[in-house]
């Protein structure tokens, strides 16, 4: 029985590596959402992405600080949230979510129905990080 | 010497007592700590700063809205310096220390280097 747990435990790891990350390593890349550059044969780099994370960091500041909040830059603080899930910054984690729950409250239905999302991961962010970094080896 | 008064809004106890501590300690300020974001304009009319030391992410809200119930009040010139963990010093310092033109500080917080700030910011109003 372990033997042929053992086996297919072996051929999905393969059939992840080599077909999902090699054939649609673009796909995987949009899970993690626009932030996170990911292309096949190049690979994720943990310190490419934590200066990507400075980077788009900025708009998303300039937003809050205008208090001009719209629904594209939630969707880059989603991204940020993952993209520090991936580098296991816990806190930055939980910063982004906070901001994301703050804001989606005042958005359309579309994205109060996120509300419970935002709240998932400030309730247990360590599952949320442990969830991002098991798909982050599949991109390494 | 003139003593300024320094309003920190930030939901993190710990910090606020710290930077009041680090700011009052050289005699030159006088500091009101705020950790509920949504009592900062109440706070702000019986205090009456001479600047702000204002976070970014805060829960119930966030820095830009405190600050947006300021400038709707009475505070259209209060000065304000953002505080944020959510860019590296070295980020930061890439941009010269603000966004858009607003200064902005990375947590953690080096005590001697906002001082400089909270004065220049304040030689500049």
């Amino acid at each position: 029985m372990q033997i042929r747990n053992d086996l297919i435990h072996r051929e999905i790891t393969d059939a992840v590596t080599n077909g999902l990350r090699i054939r649609y390593g673009e796909v995987l890349g949009a899970l993690y959402g626009e932030i996170v550059s990911y292309y096949p044969g190049r690979f994720l780099e943990i310190e490419q992405l934590r200066r990507d994370l400075d980077v788009e960091a900025v708009p998303v500041l300039h937003a809050i600080l205008h208090n001009k909040i719209e629904p594209p830059v939630l969707h880059a603080i989603r991204s940020l949230m993952i993209g520090c899930a991936i580098t296991g910054d816990q806190a930055a984690v939980l910063r982004w979510a906070t901001e994301g729950l703050n804001r989606s409250r005042q958005f359309g239905d579309e994205w109060k129905k996120t509300v419970p999302q935002w709240e998932a991961v400030l309730n247990d962010p360590n599952q949320f990080i442990l969830y991002a970094r098991q798909i982050k080896l599949f991109l390494t | 010497m003139e003593v300024r008064r320094v309003l920190i809004v930030d939901d993190e106890a710990a910090f606020t007592s710290l930077v009041k501590l680090n700011l009052e300690k050289t005699g030159r300020f006088t500091v009101c700590e705020v950790n509920n974001p949504t009592k900062a304009l109440v706070a702000a009319r019986e205090f009456k700063p001479d600047i702000t030391l204002l976070d970014v992410i805060m829960p119930g809200q966030d820095g830009g809205q405190v600050l947006a119930e300021l400038r709707a009040a009475e505070f259209v010139d209060l000065p304000v310096i953002f505080l944020t963990a959510t860019l590296t010093q070295r980020g930061l310092h890439e941009r010269d220390d603000q966004i858009d033109g607003v200064p902005f500080i990375a947590k953690p917080v080096e005590p001697k280097k906002l001082i400089n700030r909270i004065n220049e910011v304040l030689a500049n109003s």
